[in-house]
């Protein structure tokens, strides 16, 4: 009486030999060879980035951390001066008062009657679009 | 002599592998080069494509054994690269035998039985007969039960089967060999 396993394997017992192509030496070379390329890749990136700090920034620390200050000074203006061009809670109350509204309006007019109707005509009237050859026919006639 | 199985969760020297030593090579040889090409020449029915599948799946263990995290696994991992090959060559060769997949239905847990089947010698060689019989799908199952003893949640692993599948496999298999034996024994 036999097992299904022992016969299974009886079965194939004579290609063993043939089996025993497969050298446990090349498995172990390709086990660390593998080994070793998962090793390198690590390394490699590891190197690369320890060179640049290495050679570019610990040399240099003093210029670097000088010109991070600069950045961050440039950055805090910035921002400052963001802060100091947007309108303050008065000044938007005021624009929408009725009172500064219509005294601004009457600035205006009377900004218009000084500067006269030439003046007010000539920012009226709108641009010439028509050829450039005639507008310098009508500057002549002027003249 | 007592049969290694990996149910016994015998201790193979996988640590020792990874790190490219030979003689734990010349170990995991010794324990798993013939179940697994006994698995694979049962699946694929040619000497020279098993051998080459055997010798590939060795050499792809060696090259990706870095990668296994849990060592007990190894077995499992193993002849899961074997079956993948197994699946290349189908469709190499026999792309209508990947196919063949008998319906799978809920079943009752698979209860003990092939495992612990004796075998008479006048009945070896229609044991054979009826295992080549089966589907591909049932034959890889049951001969995984057979020569490993791996549990239903490895055999799923290594041919990628839902468990339930598995299950449904061994179960159409063993009322296929509980035939066969009664046969006989009428």
């Amino acid at each position: 009486m036999k097992t299904p396993r022992e016969i299974i394997l009886g079965r194939h017992r004579s290609a063993e030999t043939k089996l025993g192509a497969i050298g446990p030496d090349k498995l172990a070379a390709i086990a660390r060879e593998s080994a070793h390329a998962g090793e390198n890749f690590s390394t490699r990136i590891g190197s690369v980035f320890d060179g640049f700090w290495r050679e570019c920034i610990l040399p240099w620390r003093r210029a670097w951390a000088g010109l991070a200050a600069v950045w961050i000074a440039i950055f805090a203006l910035h921002l400052a001066a963001r802060e100091s061009l947007r309108p303050t809670g008065g000044e938007l109350a005021a624009t929408k008062n009725p009172q500064v509204l219509s005294a601004l309006r009457e600035q205006k007019q009377l900004l218009a009657q000084l500067l006269g109707p030439t003046a007010s005509a000539a920012a009226a009237t709108p641009k010439n679009s028509g050829p450039r050859s005639e507008q310098r026919r009508e500057l002549f006639i002027i003249m | 002599m007592k049969m290694v199985v990996a149910s016994e969760r015998e201790q193979l020297p996988v640590a020792a592998a990874r790190a490219g030593d030979a003689d734990a090579w010349a170990a995991l040889l010794a324990r798993f080069r013939l179940p697994l090409y006994a698995y694979v020449f049962e699946l694929v029915h040619h000497e020279q494509a098993a051998l080459d599948i055997v010798q590939e799946s060795f050499i792809n263990a060696a090259r990706h054994i870095g990668t296994l995290r849990d060592d007990d696994k190894f077995a499992s991992w193993l002849f899961n690269i074997a079956h993948q090959k197994c699946i290349q060559h189908w469709r190499r060769v026999r792309p209508q035998e990947i196919a063949i997949d008998p319906q799978d239905e809920d079943l009752p847990d698979f209860e003990p039985g092939p495992r612990d089947l004796l075998i008479r010698k006048e009945q070896e060689a229609e044991f054979m007969r009826l295992l080549d019989q089966l589907a591909v799908a049932h034959r890889a199952v049951l001969l995984l039960y057979f020569v490993e003893d791996f549990s239903l949640e490895e055999i799923a692993r290594i041919t990628g089967a839902q468990l339930g599948t598995v299950k449904s496999r061994l179960h159409y298999a063993r009322k296929a060999f509980k035939k066969l034996f009664e046969e006989n024994e009428s």
